[in-house]
């Protein structure tokens, strides 16, 4: 069976309460551009030079933004624009909202270090911008937003996986790596907090080579198998496993699972529409419908 | 619109949006936001460079510029970088990859400490960690690299760095 029907499901017919927890994520990106905006943007005010572009930072001279307020400024124009998208004012809102997101991004990280904690709240914004363009019912921009979501959201963790085998090679799950990985995470968290010592979960897996290497045996396999994420069938089952993924990479090496990446995997893979409650319909109207 | 012809529009914005993702990682080493290849934790085992930033209340000339090996041994007091707002990548990356120290570099490097330069003498030690030869054991080096203070920075033998001006 072909994937696009599975991921997409246009054929088939949704309950409302499927179409509000939708629209409730959307406006959990919508807010978390928001806020990563002006986040950002007060961040960049501080910065003096470019270290290391990115994206378009490239081609753009993005240090114009470290003065005059001119960062909060391009916050307060995503947000006012990213609001226009999220009414359905404007029909290439959210695209115009991304494009300039990507300017505060490549802006705040132009210090060297790449951060990827809102890659899926950027892909999630995309995923919507294109839905919002291809069709005019809110039926099929929501499916369509949906199904982008899953299917992104699931090539990550697997690209994630074969980044790891390109860029190593099958001895990548060794233990000594995470060893490696573990000492260096402690001193970004001494650096960050002035003070660090590592758990008995840490210093166990220190004094076993052949556990360590489980561990990452065990991750690199749950990664690569992100592509699961697609079926309905297996998506609560993946979301479950990825989960595990992430509570075993806090309680490794200290960095945070609750933030935008799991949160938005965990939104998109559980069936939280059950837990809702019926609305006064039990199938979508078209309640939203873009006026040209 | 009938179902076969959502599938089919999709579907190409699909494929046209893969091209796009493809060629744009491929153009940009891995990312170009908010696509990525996430190569994070992709090349193991690899030697890393860290930095952690001590107060201290001894004047450049009376520091001990040596490699330390144990944390404990280290000069001074740690400076929290959360405490000024300041992400320790940033700083790390900063101090990493800026190879020619000019004024506007130790402006830029003041900056990222928000004030904590003009109100406290810091000595920044740049930290490695490796694998040794046998690959059982992790070795970790603290090399004092700057002291900086409200009115002087001054690079360690260790830094090799071309500093220009204050």
């Amino acid at each position: 069976m072909s994937l696009i029907p599975v991921i997409f499901q246009y054929h088939q017919t949704w309950d409302e309460r499927t179409f509000r927890w939708i629209r409730f994520v959307e406006l959990m990106i919508v807010l978390q551009v928001i806020f990563y905006a002006w986040d950002w943007g007060l961040y960049v005010e501080r910065l003096e030079t470019v270290v290391r572009p990115l994206g378009l930072a490239n081609y753009l001279d993005v240090s114009i933004l470290f003065h005059h307020q001119l960062s909060l400024l391009l916050a307060l124009l995503i947000t006012a624009i990213i609001l226009l998208g999220y009414y359905r004012k404007v029909r290439w809102a959210y695209l115009l909202a991304l494009i300039l997101m990507h300017l505060m991004y490549v802006t705040r990280f132009s210090q060297g270090k790449v951060g990827h904690g809102t890659n899926f709240i950027g892909m999630g914004l995309f995923c919507f911008a294109i839905a919002l363009l291809l069709y005019d019912s809110e039926n099929e921009r929501f499916k369509t937003a949906w199904g982008l979501l899953i299917f992104f959201i699931g090539l990550s963790y697997t690209l994630a996986s074969l980044s790891k085998l390109f860029g190593t090679g099958l001895h990548w799950p060794d233990g000594p790596h995470l060893w490696l990985w573990m000492h260096q995470l402690a001193i970004d968290h001494w650096s960050q907090n002035g003070h660090f010592s590592f758990s008995s979960f840490q210093l166990f897996i220190l004094h076993h080579r052949d556990f360590a290497t489980f561990i990452l045996a065990s991750g690199w396999l749950i990664e690569f198998s992100g592509f699961l994420y697609w079926f309905p069938k297996t998506r609560p089952l993946m979301t479950t496993l990825l989960l595990g993924l992430h509570i075993g990479i806090f309680f490794s090496m200290n960095i945070n699972f609750l933030d935008n990446f799991a949160l938005m995997m965990v939104l998109v893979g559980y069936p939280w529409q059950k837990l809702l409650k019926y609305g006064k319909r039990k199938t979508m109207t078209e309640e939203l419908v873009f006026r040209k | 619109m009938k179902t076969a012809s959502l599938y089919k529009r999709t579907g190409k914005a699909l494929v046209l949006i893969l091209c796009l993702y493809a060629s744009l990682t491929a153009t940009h080493r891995g990312e170009f936001w908010p696509f990525s290849i996430y190569p994070m934790f992709s090349k193991a085992g690899k030697p890393w460079v860290k930095v952690i930033t001590r107060k201290i209340r001894a004047q450049p000339d009376s520091i001990g510029w040596k490699v330390i090996l144990s944390p404990n041994h280290l000069a001074g007091k740690p400076l929290a970088l959360r405490t000024v707002g300041t992400n320790r990548n940033d700083l790390a990356n900063y101090i990493t990859q800026t190879h020619h120290w000019s004024g506007k570099a130790i402006r830029g490097l003041r900056g990222l400490y928000n004030g904590a330069a003009q109100n406290n003498s810091l000595l920044i030690y740049k930290v490695t960690g490796a694998l040794d030869s046998t690959n059982d054991s992790v070795m970790v080096e603290y090399v004092p690299f700057l002291y900086l203070s409200a009115d002087t920075a001054r690079f360690s033998n260790y830094s090799m760095a071309r500093f220009t001006q204050k």
